[in-house]
């Protein structure tokens, strides 16, 4: 904008001066503080020094002509100020000359020229922001601005041709992403002191999401009895030597899981899943084994254990878990479960709650075997007992089930009962 | 052919009209001995009778409510508000009465009355003088609210206006009442109501104005200087617009500026707006750009220059569309 000079207020009374003469014309160039021109007040005659270097664009005032205080004496157009500036600044003074009247129809501009009546222009021109028609919702054109993505080169496989979210983001899948730094800044500590950070992956990560989805979706807890085992204890010892001759280590979990193969063919809800608004019942029945491993947790699972006796689910079991320890177990070998098993017993625990190996209706926790003082029959003895925890998925099987089953199962254990 | 300004194109409507139709008669304040406030009613009075061009009193539900029985009863009467501001006065007759004849009797009777008034600023006039309420006129079922923005369109509307059945209220653009001279038919045409005028064509983005501002928008491609290729829709009639040509041109550029006078809570932009959401979403590369006068009453004479759009509000909307 530029500058007006106005005639200042010097006090002393002045209200009005006389331009005695200009020493500058319209269009000259001035620097700041030379003298624009020479003004006669009641006192004297003073030179008039310019406040701003610049351009003169307007004298409003001629020589002999008088000026009162707070008037434009001259505008000056300031150095950094193109052409442009005057020209609407000056074209802002016409428009302000208009007088306003206060009249009720106000001004109305009178039309200069006649303008034709159909005044479409038909040619349309191509600019380089024209694009031929994508059909695409906001959201995804966000998406492909931010992945660089081209919508003009991608075919819409949406309703009428529409390009959709997935669209772009598989053609955004072949765009390099931003190089970062490749530096990561990890805080080894938090508000209360020092921490390790371990990254959640692998077989842990499968784990932790298996645990979460199980837990928030099945309706779990927990029956928990203990089984004598006294005699079973003395049926192992007496075969176990056999075995050993084969090259079998023979644990309790055989036996164990046997008898719960037994049992869950009576009982068909612990061996069962809930898909929707239907009961899967299972008309096979492959046993998982919880398996401890540096890696973490695996679940190799014995197949058609109804048909398999003792020495066959003892050498699968074996097998199962070498593999798993040394990380060469076959992926088939880890699915297909219908109902599990997970022995803490060999680290010591006595009941604990297991949780399901989901979409399963039941886990059986196996604990360690004890020799407890148990009446019988009015007389305190020494028995052998095994802690078992039953966990269910209340969803699908009721508490008296669930009991009725393990009350099976640990008749079996106690009588040696295995078919 | 002959050279009008859009207040002389708004006469020769009216006397072809009053010539062709002995039903239709003119009414308001000082159209008739005066010849009206903008001298749309000049000479009219001399050549039809008093009984046909009729001074009222100063009283704008008298006159619609007056109108309205006329209408119901036959005539076709053409009411002149002297300012839409002025309009307010009449709205409980437009709300409650005209623009319901036709569904409370069931079809039998309509009403073929046509409200005028010039409508918009920017001529430096009073209180209540420079009002834009076409968005509050378009929220009434039953009544159409045209604007045109030129001296042919001026007169094709206003005599669809006046031969139409139902109630029109015809809006128009004081501000170039007379800065638009064009040479237009004597004979009789029609400019249809609800159809909007692609006034250029272009492919980057859809520019929608009416009344006056279709004028500051072409101003405004202008000094774009081909920077875009901007299409430019006057939208004409405002109920009901056409939304067909809209969502085609939007479909077409994927941007659009909509321009108007008036403020812009509820504005008649958000309806068009709203329209393209629904029926051009897919098309859509930005946000429409409304610019508009911001959400206070109108102000006085010194300060309308920073109320209403000019050519660079509309520029910098367009940017901004273009820029997203």
């Amino acid at each position: 904008m530029p500058y007006e000079f106005k005639f200042p207020d010097v006090g002393e009374g002045i209200h009005e001066g006389e331009i005695v003469k200009w020493l500058v014309k319209e269009g000259d160039k001035v620097h700041a503080d030379q003298p624009l021109g020479e003004i006669e007040t009641d006192k004297a005659i003073v030179e008039m020094p310019s406040p701003k270097s610049g351009k003169i664009l307007k004298i409003h005032v001629p020589a002999g002509g008088v000026i009162h205080v707070g008037e434009t004496m001259v505008t000056i157009l300031e150095e950094h100020e193109t052409d442009a500036d005057a020209k609407r600044h000056m074209e802002k003074k016409e428009e302000s000359k208009v007088p306003y009247t206060g009249s009720v129809v106000g001004f109305l501009e009178e039309a200069k020229d006649v303008k034709p009546v159909q005044t479409i222009k038909k040619e349309a021109k191509i600019t380089a922001a024209s694009q031929p028609s994508v059909q695409a919702t906001p959201a995804v054109r966000n998406l492909a601005k931010q992945l660089n993505v081209d919508l003009n080169s991608l075919k819409g496989t949406g309703p009428d041709g529409r390009i959709t979210i997935d669209d772009v983001q598989k053609a955004g899948g072949s765009v390099k992403k931003e190089e970062s730094s490749g530096i990561k800044v990890t805080r080894k500590y938090d508000f209360f002191g020092y921490v390790d950070r371990v990254p959640l992956h692998g077989v842990k990560k499968a784990v932790a999401n298996k645990m979460a989805e199980s837990i928030f979706t099945a309706a779990q807890l927990t029956n928990m009895h203990e089984a004598d085992v006294t005699e079973l204890a003395a049926k192992r010892e007496k075969e176990k030597a056999q075995y050993e001759k084969e090259g079998i280590k023979l644990t309790f979990m055989p036996y164990i899981v046997k008898a719960a193969t037994l049992c869950l063919k009576e009982h068909p809800y612990l061996n069962a899943s809930l898909e929707g608004e239907d009961i899967i019942l299972k008309k096979y029945y492959n046993i998982g084994i919880a398996v401890d491993t540096e890696e973490g947790l695996f679940v190799p699972v014995v197949k058609g254990a109804e048909a398999k006796d003792i020495k066959a689910i003892a050498k699968d079991i074996d097998k199962l878990a070498n593999d798993a320890k040394s990380r060469k177990i076959n992926l088939m070998d880890l699915k297909g479960s219908s109902f599990s098993v997970s022995n803490l017993g060999s680290v010591g625990v006595e009941f604990f709650t297991p949780i399901i190996n989901y979409p399963e209706s039941a886990i059986l926790g196996v604990g360690r075997i004890m020799e407890k003082p148990v009446v019988k029959a009015g007389k305190i003895e020494i028995r052998k007992m095994l802690p078992l925890s039953l966990t269910y998925d209340h969803r699908i099987v009721d508490g008296a089930q669930a009991a009725r089953f393990m009350s099976d199962l640990m008749e079996r254990l106690q009588l040696c009962d295995f078919g | 052919m002959v050279v009008a300004n859009i207040v002389q194109a708004v006469t020769m409507a009216l006397r072809q009209e009053l010539a062709r139709d002995k039903n239709v008669v003119v009414l308001g304040e000082d159209v008739g001995v005066n010849g009206g406030v903008f001298r749309a009613t000049d000479g009219l009075q001399k050549e039809f009778g008093p009984d046909r061009i009729i001074d009222t009193p100063l009283a704008e539900l008298g006159i619609v409510g007056v109108s309205i029985g006329m209408a119901v009863n036959g005539l076709k009467p053409v009411a002149e508000i002297q300012f839409s501001g002025f309009m307010y006065a009449a709205f409980d007759q437009l709300v409650s009465h005209a623009g319901r004849i036709r569904m409370r009797s069931r079809g039998r009777y309509t009403c073929p009355l046509v409200v005028r008034a010039p409508y918009g600023g920017g001529i430096r006039a009073l209180e209540l003088h420079c009002e834009s309420g076409e968005a509050l006129f378009s929220h009434i079922p039953g009544i159409k609210m045209v604007i045109p923005s030129n001296p042919y369109d001026t007169k094709g509307l206003l005599a669809s206006a006046i031969q139409d059945p139902d109630p029109v209220i015809f809006y128009e653009p004081m501000r170039i009442y007379r800065a638009i001279k064009q040479d237009i038919p004597e004979k009789e045409y029609f400019v249809p109501i609800g159809k909007a005028n692609v006034v250029q064509e272009g492919n980057d983005v859809t520019l929608i104005a009416w009344g006056a501002m279709v004028e500051t928008c072409a101003d405004a491609i202008e000094k774009l200087n081909n920077k875009y290729s901007v299409e430019l829709i006057d939208l004409r009639t405002i109920n009901p617009y056409d939304a067909e040509t809209i969502i085609a041109s939007v479909k077409k550029t994927g941007r659009c500026v909509i321009a108007h006078e008036a403020i812009r809570t509820s504005g008649f932009a958000a309806e068009l707006i709203a329209a393209i959401n629904e029926k051009a979403l897919l098309s859509l590369e930005a946000p429409v750009v409304r610019v508009t006068s911001p959400d206070v009453p109108f102000p006085l004479a010194k300060l309308e220059g920073y109320f209403l759009p000019d050519v660079n509000r509309v520029i910098k909307g367009i940017e901004k569309v273009m820029s997203y």
